[in-house]
């Protein structure tokens, strides 16, 4: 016979398991750690399931565990991050089917402190308030990060079309 | 609110824009351009990062829970897919294919390098790309297929001549390394790539592609046959097939590069 937390446990991993190997993948790109982290992340989530309360932050602090098992593997505490504010945006090129770089790669190439929170907006789809308590920051520095992000991977696709444009 | 402000607002969350944000973009044909754009771009990323998840997964996280130790299974075909890459049954003796770590060093560049070589790099002079296929004896083919980018970038210590090529099957990275000899022909599987490295001139070019049908194409189209020293001005005009060895180009002409 399962307890009430046993089973709210199975649930959890039923519910959200799909999504933070998501999470996780993206955050290392290799499906093999992503599944890993997602198991060490449950497992460490259990050794503190009965203390949890608030039901309704279960999904956050998932990610938080799968996040923090993340900087674990790579012995940081913290990423590095830039949170001045945007001053410029750049109007965008025409949109095209064609682009030199896949987005893939252009979402592979941004900096870690931004593809990050990136991911819990557009993956997870918190809010930038969620977002600033996971990441220990503030919703403005998010925001922040969050225009940068579009705005890089805007750039990265934009440059690998004028590449083309160039070399015509 | 002015249109830095909107944009700010809009990137921060293409999904949620506020009051006043929606009455700036009714007043503002270029801003509401950019959000239907922004929201395209958008819709792109969030079905990009919506991997396949390894089927059972739910069950391996709740086995190990039961049992107190993660699944092994998995480790064991990652770590056994790594240590050979294809064994080979010939003559009752079993050979083991190794990665060639320059080849890996290909498609690691391709994966977490490429993008921010392209946004670091200096304005593409095609005739530098001549110069040094010319001096490796290599071929850039039309055929290849349509040159997307071209440009230079640092590469296992050496400058690499970097080129992006959409073929018949799919995207494909080659690197003109005139600086970086290579003893033998090596390649590699890694993360859903495959690369190639191998000798050419007093240097070397590794390619990196979606397939292995891709990768030995463009193999045989930039390591044709050809005279000692040769260089053939890049795009032949063949007639045929345009993979029939030893005729001679009836033309010559510069490499095809095509938005």
């Amino acid at each position: 016979m399962m307890s009430a937390n046993e089973r709210a446990f199975e649930a959890a991993v039923r519910t959200h398991s799909r999504e933070l190997f998501r999470y996780a993948y993206w955050l290392c790109r290799d499906r093999g750690r992503a599944e890993d982290l997602v198991q060490d992340a449950f497992a460490r989530a259990w050794s503190s399931w009965a203390d949890l309360r608030d039901a309704g932050a279960r999904r956050s602090w998932l990610y938080t565990i799968v996040r923090n098992e993340f900087l674990r593997g790579l012995e940081k505490k913290q990423l590095d991050y830039d949170d001045r504010d945007v001053s410029d945006i750049d109007v965008a090129v025409e949109s095209r089917p064609d682009i030199a770089i896949d987005l893939r790669r252009a979402l592979e190439a941004l900096p870690e402190s931004l593809r990050e929170p990136l991911l819990l907006q557009v993956l997870g789809g918190f809010s930038g308030g969620e977002i600033a308590g996971m990441l220990s920051t503030t919703e403005g520095a998010v925001m922040t990060r969050l225009t940068r992000a579009r705005q890089a991977v805007r750039r990265l696709l934009e440059r690998g079309l004028m590449g083309q444009e160039m070399a015509q | 609110m002015n249109c830095l402000e909107f944009r700010r607002e809009l990137l921060a969350n293409p999904g949620a824009t506020g009051a006043e944000a929606q009455e700036h973009a009714l007043g503002c044909a270029a801003c509401a351009d950019f959000r239907a754009r922004t929201l395209a771009l958008d819709a792109e990323i969030a079905e990009l990062l919506d991997v396949p998840v390894p089927e059972g997964l739910e069950e391996r996280v709740l086995e190990a829970h039961r049992t107190g130790r993660r699944d092994s299974r998995r480790r064991f075909l990652a770590m056994a897919a790594s240590v050979a890459g294809v064994t080979v049954v010939g003559s009752g003796v079993f050979v083991a294919m190794r990665d060639d770590p320059a080849a890996l060093a290909g498609i690691d560049f391709v994966i977490e390098e490429e993008a921010n070589a392209i946004l670091t790099a200096k304005a593409p002079q095609p005739q530098d790309l001549v110069r040094v296929s010319l001096a490796l004896g290599l071929e850039l083919p039309p055929q290849l297929g349509d040159i997307r980018y071209i440009g230079t970038c640092p590469f296992r210590g050496s400058i690499a001549h970097h080129l992006i090529v959409t073929t018949p099957q799919g995207k494909a990275t080659l690197l003109l390394l005139p600086e970086l000899p290579a003893q033998r022909r090596g390649t590699a599987t890694s993360r859903g790539l495959r690369a190639l490295v191998k000798p050419a001139g007093r240097g070397s070019a590794t390619v990196v592609a979606e397939s292995t049908q891709g990768l030995e194409r463009i193999e045989g189209m930039v390591w044709r046959s050809r005279t000692r020293g040769g260089a053939r001005l890049t795009a032949s005009a063949r007639t045929g097939s345009d993979h029939g060895q030893g005729s001679e180009p009836r033309r010559r002409r510069p490499p095809r590069f095509r938005g």
